[in-house]
């Protein structure tokens, strides 16, 4: 019963967990494992699965969730922020709606803010979604991104 | 944010998880928004794609082997001001069934150094690329890249119009190197594994659909919309040293 309820979600949500982590660590060779990881965690708690759309955001949230941790423990190494390309002259607003650019201003800022900051430049998630994802309260979401956008802005002095 | 659908949501509704209510609804901001409805297409293609890739559940994992470099040193190396590379395709081991399927990897020299190049690696003008394929029971392949400054053309085979035949058992090491031009900014290189041969002018349309999108396109399409049973792409950027 459990292995056929792990197969079925294995089977629909694989694809887009690996796409996401992809699209989280850059590198393909960890973004399968971080795939591979996030299945593991499915299976220990299936129990806590849900249906549809519940199941979906729970298994974003365990794969979001490990992606953001191996990158703050430098497992998968983010490009040095010295070959960001030069974005004088361009206001903030531009410049995050580059979500390449954003990604890896992202990278760089505190551990926090990362994973709200990339679900809402880079994937373009409503605050209430992001608060679905996370399991946080949509103030706390608020809160992180505006601590991300003061935190872009003191980089974009920097910077300029 | 709320102007397009988020990435969430489009997922969502291609994985087709959503309840009636919320699909009428992104149905009707996609058939409204262009810019969605090409996103819903792309994500349509890219869970295609992965979903040949990922790996039956039950199914081993094998890594490849690295590969000695010092082969690599040793090789001879085709040196132009643009681009060349030999036509001639020779294994160079004995067959070797690989398990986790097909599988590249692109070697750099940099001056006296030589590494693999993995995502996101910062590469330069002049450094040399070669090329290691295991095809893993798939005969055919070809190598493509798209490239910053909106290059978008065959590495193998260079000026073929059809993916080259190898032994499918092989591990193989394509002779002769890429030497980098000097167009700075993202490059991403496509090893595109298939059972029938790929036709050049397919993957250089689909190649093009990534380049005109940009920099930020050719970071983020990590594949290619054309029908090879596997395929796997490698991002670097072009910086001076």
């Amino acid at each position: 019963m459990g292995d056929d309820r792990l197969a079925t979600l294995y089977e629909t949500y694989a694809p887009t967990i690996l796409a996401l982590c992809r699209r989280l660590l850059g590198d393909k060779a960890a973004a399968e494992d971080a795939m591979h990881e996030t299945f593991l965690r499915v299976h220990r708690h299936l129990d806590r699965a849900g249906d549809g759309r519940t199941a979906m955001v729970w298994i974003y949230r365990i794969a979001t969730n490990y992606c953001f941790n191996q990158i703050r423990d430098g497992k998968n190494e983010p490009l040095a922020v010295d070959v960001l390309p030069d974005r004088a002259g361009q206001s903030l607003e531009d410049v995050l709606a580059d979500r390449d650019f954003a990604s890896r201003l992202i990278r760089g800022a505190p551990v926090k803010l990362r994973a709200a900051a990339w679900l809402y430049h880079v994937d373009e998630l409503e605050q209430t979604e992001i608060a679905d994802v996370l399991e946080i309260s949509l103030r706390t979401v608020v809160t992180r991104l505006a601590a991300f956008i003061a935190y872009a802005r003191r980089f974009a002095r920097r910077a300029g | 944010m709320s102007a397009h659908l988020s990435r969430l949501a489009i997922d969502v509704f291609v994985v087709g998880t959503a309840s009636a209510l919320e699909a009428r609804r992104l149905e009707k901001h996609i058939a409204d928004c262009e810019r969605c409805r090409d996103r819903v297409s792309s994500a349509r293609v890219e869970r295609e794609v992965l979903s040949r890739e990922v790996p039956r559940m039950r199914a081993m994992r094998a890594r490849p082997a690295r590969l000695g470099w010092l082969r690599w040193l040793l090789a001879p190396t085709v040196v132009a001001s643009a681009v060349a590379v030999a036509l001639l395709i020779r294994p160079w081991r004995p067959a070797v069934q690989i398990k986790g399927g097909a599988a590249f990897q692109i070697y750099a020299r940099h001056g006296d150094r030589v590494f693999p190049v993995r995502d996101g690696a910062v590469l330069a003008p002049k450094d040399q690329l070669r090329f290691v394929a295991e095809p893993a029971g798939l005969a055919y392949l070809l190598v493509a890249y798209v490239d910053g400054a909106g290059a978008a053309n065959l590495y193998v085979p260079f000026g073929g119009d059809q993916s080259v035949h190898l032994d499918p058992g092989a591990r193989i090491e394509l002779p002769g190197s890429i030497v980098l031009d000097s167009a700075l900014g993202p490059e991403r290189v496509f090893a595109l594994f298939s059972r029938e041969p790929l036709r050049a002018d397919d993957v250089r349309r689909a190649l093009t659909t990534i380049a005109v999108g940009g920099a930020s396109s050719i970071r983020t399409s990590a594949t290619l919309a054309v029908a090879a049973e596997s395929q796997q792409s490698v991002l670097f950027e072009k910086t001076m040293p």
